[in-house]
């Protein structure tokens, strides 16, 4: 063979390989264009009766009514069952390349959710990066429906709501993956971010009632009521419910429920607690903090709000005098949104240090908060004994919850 | 002796180094390793990895020190004709097999992350046309190819270990030592089929342009991809630790890409960066026919064209006939597991071994040479008035 006719076989067979990249995908396969895309499922029940419910992004011009979104409910003896009936329901096939978060109802057990979870994960049904939320208060199918409602009459998407907090709230989030592991960790507990809609009255008169008893402060989340177009960064969105009056809110993650141990239904986490294993949670390093009522060099100051523009956080365990030492070291950076603070020529002599200290104070009292009530309740959603695990194999073999002394170094930077 | 216009640069060396270092390797075993060793799997593969390094050294010393001659002249003239022959029928088989493994790996790679309604007979007719031209090639073309390639396959490479590295914690790898050393070795064996690619390299031997940089640049090339290779399987295993069971074959580095970024309604960048970094497995592919169609044509004198034909051929109806991607693990991991190990140490070795014998020969005849040019001289400054 001649090298020009090498060099043009070779050309040949270069185009067609691109060609079959190219087109085959969308033209070879008969399927493609009758597909809805599955951006939130919603699981509710357990094995022998689980229904699933799907928010799906429709193509507008197969939608009569102009809607990009809806939902769809099915029911089943299993999980593949369910979605089985969904797509049999719908007359299409689901593609859940996109799928993006996962809720789950209320009253789910753990060993209901684990199957669940795993079967998705290796049915590659979804990807290891979806996130995982606990709807504390309604069904999961009730939830997304809602959210979903909420969503037509603003741009609001349940989806992206969750996404929006992992990226820029303080707040604990977690994916399927990550729950799945930490739930096959020695801990054997896992925790996951609460949401939920609620009317705004019953918000606000719930939320002041939590309040009154918290003096210190706290972050971002339930604390800012007033703030209904803050762009998500207080941890809700709030909206019109579809065909009613009444407000809505999406409310999220100033709660997580914890899953392990012997109890096999969630147990959800009071505020305090939650905001201490997000201090702890490493990838927990964006968003807004809020100190209130503090009392700085005599000075009582309603209100400091900051920014969280960086967390590290490290752990080590080791046997100090016989007993289990796990000891956290947490530096974080803050940028303080008031800028009246930062423009006080007097800030940097009075106040920055003292803020510091605050702010230290109360991440200090959030986490032993959270370990305290880990004990109590017997269920490691911190994974202290899986730290135990990794680093100090001796502390791992005797390891007992109750009596783990932990200690705290956090340190705060206020940047101007 | 291999012409000068058909040798290979350094530069084209380090190309062809670092893509059979990185490929194969990354796409599949990880995850095998992580199934059946757990989080030993990154000791596993530090072995595999340091293995295939000493493996390196020997390889490049072999092409500084060959007399520019190929494989097939140099073990022909070392162990004889028809050893010869034998020899390089058993290595064309081994990378023909080799190459079996490759395509399958792809195939499990296209239906599982990119398309979930695969066809593979359509998709295997372009890939085995590639394999077919890179096989009736020459080495220089394989290599001017590797070269052209390398630098988009090593910026998808680095996007993908910076979208991986910022998501992943990396502390999940640990702890260290729970499956036992035992084990983990008896693991590192089983999957002998899926690395030890430098051996292709032997296609090589003679026809590399050698310069300074030539040892320092392929071992160089060799260490990176081997850091790349670790840093995936640090990050996969980190990812996946302890529910390894729910990782599918085919989504390893996409599956840690995919938790590493997390939100997937802002687009799977790390699917492109990967689409990118496929082409350095058909380059690979286009490495182990061109091997296969050059030791075959050592033992029987066939034209390239036809034989590389008939092999693409042949391997489109036996990749058609293959049942599964499990099959085709367990046949390779049951069949092949020792005769790979031995090889991939023996191929080496052998490179060393007739190339030091070819070099001492070479010696030899310059000498014998030199001497009679020398007798000659004397001679001459004798007749000389």
């Amino acid at each position: 063979m001649k090298r020009s006719h090498k060099i043009m076989l070779y050309k040949l067979s270069c185009l067609l390989f691109a060609l079959v990249l190219m087109f085959l995908p969308h033209r070879g396969q008969p399927y493609s264009d009758i597909r809805v895309l599955a951006t939130v499922l919603g699981v509710d029940g357990g094995e022998g009766n689980v229904s699933v419910s799907a928010q799906l992004a429709v193509p507008v011009a197969q939608n009569g009514d102009g809607k990009a979104s809806t939902v769809a409910r099915a029911t089943g003896g299993s999980l593949p069952e369910a979605l089985e009936n969904l797509e049999i329901g719908l007359g299409r096939r689901i593609d859940y390349g996109h799928l993006s978060t996962v809720a789950i109802g209320e009253g789910a057990l753990i060993d209901d959710i684990y199957n669940y979870m795993s079967y998705l994960l290796s049915s590659g049904k979804m990807g290891p990066g979806a996130f995982l939320v606990y709807c504390s208060k309604s069904q999961a199918g009730d939830f997304i429906e809602e959210a979903q409602q909420m969503g037509e009459s603003s741009d609001a998407e349940l989806a992206n709501f969750i996404s929006y907090s992992k990226r820029a709230n303080h707040v604990a989030t977690t994916t399927a993956l990550k729950f799945l592991q930490t739930l096959n960790s020695s801990s054997h507990a896992a925790t996951m971010p609460c949401v939920q809609l609620e009317d705004e009255d019953e918000k606000s008169n719930s939320g002041s009632g939590e309040q009154s008893g918290q003096s210190g402060g706290g972050q971002g989340g339930s604390q800012q009521q007033d703030e209904q177009s803050s762009s998500g960064s207080s941890g809700q969105s709030g909206q019109s419910g579809g065909g009613e009056n009444k407000k809505k809110k999406l409310v999220a993650v100033d709660a997580v429920a914890a899953f392990g141990g012997d109890i096999k239904a969630a147990t959800i986490l009071d505020e305090l607690t939650t905001r201490g294993v997000v201090w702890q949670d490493p990838n927990s390093d964006f968003g807004l903090v809020e100190l209130r009522d503090v009392l700085i060099d005599g000075e009582e100051v309603p209100s400091v709000s900051a920014r969280l523009t960086g967390k590290k956080v490290s752990r080590s365990a080791k046997i100090e005098n016989g007993e289990n030492v796990l000891s956290y070291k947490i530096k974080i950076k803050l940028r303080l949104d008031d800028s009246r603070i930062c423009g006080n020529p007097l800030f940097y002599d009075k106040w920055k240090n003292a803020l510091e200290e605050e702010f230290g104070s109360v991440v200090q009292s959030n986490l032993m908060r959270s370990v305290e009530v880990s004990k109590e309740m017997n269920l490691d959603f911190l994974g202290i004994r899986e730290s135990f695990r990794k680093y100090c194999r001796k502390g791992y073999d005797n390891f007992e919850l109750s009596s783990v002394v932990v200690n705290t170094d956090i340190s705060v930077t206020i940047q101007t | 002796m291999v012409s000068t216009e058909k040798r290979i640069s350094t530069s084209q060396m380090f190309a062809l180094i670092f893509i059979l270092g990185m490929s194969l390797k990354m796409m599949m075993l990880p995850v095998l390793l992580l199934k059946a060793a757990g989080r030993d799997s990154v000791i596993a593969l530090t072995v595999i990895l340091l293995s295939e390094l000493v493996c390196l050294v020997a390889i490049v010393a072999a092409v500084v020190l060959s007399p520019g001659l190929s494989f097939p002249e140099l073990l022909r003239g070392f162990a004889g004709k028809w050893t010869s022959k034998i020899v390089c029928m058993l290595f064309s088989l081994f990378f023909v097999f080799k190459l079996v493994l490759l395509s399958g790996e792809v195939r499990i790679f296209f239906s599982e992350n990119l398309f979930d309604d695969f066809h593979w007979g359509a998709y295997a007719l372009p890939f085995f046309a590639l394999i077919t031209v890179f096989g009736m090639g020459t080495a220089r073309a394989l290599g001017r190819t590797a070269q052209f390639l390398l630098p988009f396959i090593f910026i998808a490479t680095v996007l993908m270990l910076v979208l991986i590295g910022g998501g992943v914690d990396f502390t999940e790898v640990l702890p260290f030592g729970e499956f036992g050393v035992r084990n983990t070795l008896s693991e590192t064996v089983r999957y002998a089929m899926w690395y030890g690619d430098y051996s292709a390299l032997i296609v090589f031997l003679g026809s590399v342009k050698r310069s300074k940089f030539t040892v320092s640049a392929s071992i160089v090339s060799g260490a990176v991809a081997s850091a790349v290779v670790l840093f995936f399987t640090l990050g996969l295993t980190a990812s996946f630790s302890n529910v390894c069971n729910v990782i599918r074959f085919g989504q390893n580095v996409t599956g840690m890409s995919h938790y590493a970024l997390g939100n997937v309604m802002e687009g799977r960048f790390d699917l492109l960066m990967f689409c990118v970094w496929m082409i350095s497995v058909f380059v690979k592919a286009g490495i182990f026919s061109y091997t296969s169609v050059y030791f075959f044509r050592s033992a029987v004198p066939l034209k390239a064209p036809a034989v590389s034909l008939a092999l693409g051929v042949i391997l489109y109806f036996v990749s058609m006939l293959t049942p599964s991607a499990t099959g085709l693990h367990t046949f390779m991991m049951n069949v092949f597991a020792v005769p790979a190990l031995v090889l991939q140490f023996l191929i080496p070795a052998f490179m060393l071994t007739v190339a030091l014998a070819g070099r001492k020969k070479q010696f030899k005849r310059d000498d014998r040479k030199y001497s009679v040019a020398d007798s000659d001289k004397g001679d001459g400054d004798e007749t000389q008035p």
